[in-house]
């Protein structure tokens, strides 16, 4: 009887501590959304401004230069490796759709969120980790600062705007620039390559990237401001919460755009 | 000093995720008193000023219980709102943890910050500017009012005041200070208690708690060294074991037999630090 109520009882707490943990994290959101929806009828606006702006800084301008590297390499593979062989058989038309399909409207906003994770997540998560187990959450909270509206807030919409202007800038670079270097090895024109892209591309390819990078900003800032929060006392625990942030991040990031993609083109 | 408390524990007991933390205090501070709570490490001296604040910085599922009422001014601490919690906390200057200090915030962004987020819209930049001066050059710390000048690089004392230039910069109407003595060496503690008898006047003349008629400040401050605070407090609450042991004035402390009283007149805060 004891081994049947052991073999029953870590399933259990796996399932109860799943459910609270979701149950935590959407209390979260909800704080989150709250403080949101009155930021800018809040007190300690320009205060909490100066911190999004430096969140856009750090999320985007700062990541370009690797973001700009990425975007080329992806592109340059994507082209080198379609384009001859739409050519052998007579489709070079198709090259359009192929680099809307891939690029614009799924590989461009995951990888621009995987960027993102990888810098701006860990850095998020480790910063609110930090900030909680040196106790500057209690001053914070002491002094009445809305630790919502003053640290999460400004790192949810930093991290939404920045990604929202990372994944035009990635489709770009990636398009033009990964032709451009391809093109060495190429006997397609630029403007008929240009006229296949446009021709593909349509206002709805555009709209849904451009959402499943703010959906995937929110994820992102969420999920690794969520988990910095959650450290308690001890700075063992900041590499901890660090990767939970990041693994459920990408985790819901890629769930995220399977189900946009879904409920986009499929329905 | 007006009679009426402005801080009032009636039966309180404190229970975190279950465990007793404070036992049945009973303990009130009339307007303008400073009020020392002295004790020794791990008694709960910390915890009685973190529930005059409502419990900042509490961890998400971490159970608080409350028996017995805090009222601060006439309101139930318990029943109040997240509004009006922070409302009372904008009106408090408070010195946690050593300092506290924002670390990724230099020392002038870390002085400003409460007058920036709640009165910014009372006190333009330059006022808040002048005052943060003010306040680093009263305390003796004028050197450190330049931009870019980060926490990590202050040492403990300076800590202190900086922590301290934060707390007076809102015109408070409660100091909340905790163990600011802590690690310093004799001299550095004397001058820094001294410092506390401080009522800075702000050249900009501006009041930030516009409305509220002006109201001496009330200071309650733990220490687990009564000998520092003997020439300025006007009440000692020594709790021990989570209980309170004694609450009276500066001849009932040193007139008293009790050995953890005498323990705390001969502390010396650096073996603490």
């Amino acid at each position: 009887m004891a081994s049947i109520t052991g073999f029953f009882q870590t399933p259990g707490r796996w399932i109860v501590n799943a459910a609270t943990n979701a149950w935590q994290m959407f209390e979260f959101s909800v704080e989150v959304f709250l403080a949101l929806l009155q930021f800018f009828r809040r007190q300690g606006l320009r205060a909490v401004l100066r911190v999004t702006a430096q969140q856009v800084y750090f999320t985007g301008l700062e990541a370009l230069p690797f973001l700009s590297l990425l975007a080329l390499l992806l592109g340059f593979t994507v082209i080198a490796q379609s384009l001859p062989q739409l050519q052998g058989v007579g489709a070079d038309a198709l090259i359009g759709k192929i680099l809307v399909i891939s690029i614009v409207r799924e590989l461009g906003p995951l990888i621009t969120a995987m960027v993102a994770i990888t810098r701006s997540g860990t850095a998020m998560a480790t910063q609110m980790a930090t900030n909680r187990i040196t106790g500057e959450v209690e001053v914070l909270e002491a002094m009445g600062v809305d630790i919502y509206h003053f640290l999460v807030v400004p790192r949810v919409l930093g991290s939404m705007i920045s990604m929202f202007c990372m994944v035009i800038y990635f489709d770009v670079i990636s398009l033009v620039g990964g032709f451009l270097v391809a093109s060495t090895r190429l006997t397609m024109p630029f403007s008929l390559y240009l006229d296949f892209v446009f021709e593909s591309l349509d206002s709805l390819d555009l709209y849904i990237s451009l959402c499943k990078s703010i959906l995937f900003g929110l994820v992102i800032a969420i999920f690794s401001c969520y988990h910095g929060l959650r450290a308690e006392r001890a700075a063992f625990e900041v590499p901890m919460v660090s990767r939970l942030g990041v693994i459920q991040s990408m985790f819901f990031v890629f769930v995220s755009s399977a189900v946009t993609s879904a409920l986009f083109y499929w329905i | 000093m007006s009679a009426a408390p402005l801080i009032s524990f009636s039966g309180v007991s404190l229970y975190i995720n279950e465990r007793l933390f404070l036992d049945r205090i009973d303990l009130s501070v009339p307007e303008g008193e400073t009020l020392v709570i002295a004790g020794p490490a791990g008694c709960g001296k910390s915890l009685v000023i973190r529930l005059v604040m409502g419990m900042p910085g509490l961890p998400r599922g971490e159970s608080v219980a409350i028996d017995g009422t805090v009222q601060v001014d006439g309101v139930d601490l318990i029943g109040m709102s997240a509004v009006q919690l922070q409302l009372l906390r904008s009106q408090i200057g408070s010195v946690l943890r050593g300092g506290g200090l924002i670390d990724n915030m230099d020392v002038l962004q870390n002085i400003t910050l409460p007058l920036n987020y709640h009165f910014r819209d009372v006190i333009g930049a330059d006022a808040i500017a002048a005052r943060c001066q003010l306040l680093l050059e009263t305390l003796g710390q004028g050197h450190l009012d330049q931009p870019g000048r980060r926490p990590v690089s202050l040492n403990r004392e300076e800590k202190v005041y900086v922590a301290l230039a934060r707390a007076f910069v809102v015109q408070p109407r409660m100091l909340l200070l905790d163990d600011l003595t802590t690690g310093l060496n004799p001299a550095a503690a004397r001058a820094v208690v001294r410092s506390l008898a401080l009522e800075p006047v702000f050249a900009d003349g501006i009041d930030v708690h516009e409305g509220a008629a002006p109201r001496p400040v009330t200071r309650v401050i733990t220490s687990s060294n009564l000998t520092y605070y003997l020439d300025i407090a006007d009440r000692f609450a020594v709790l021990d074991r989570r209980r309170l042991r004694l609450v009276g004035g500066r001849q009932d402390v040193l007139e008293s037999g009790d050995g953890c009283v005498r323990s705390l007149l001969h502390a010396t805060d650096l073996a603490h630090g």
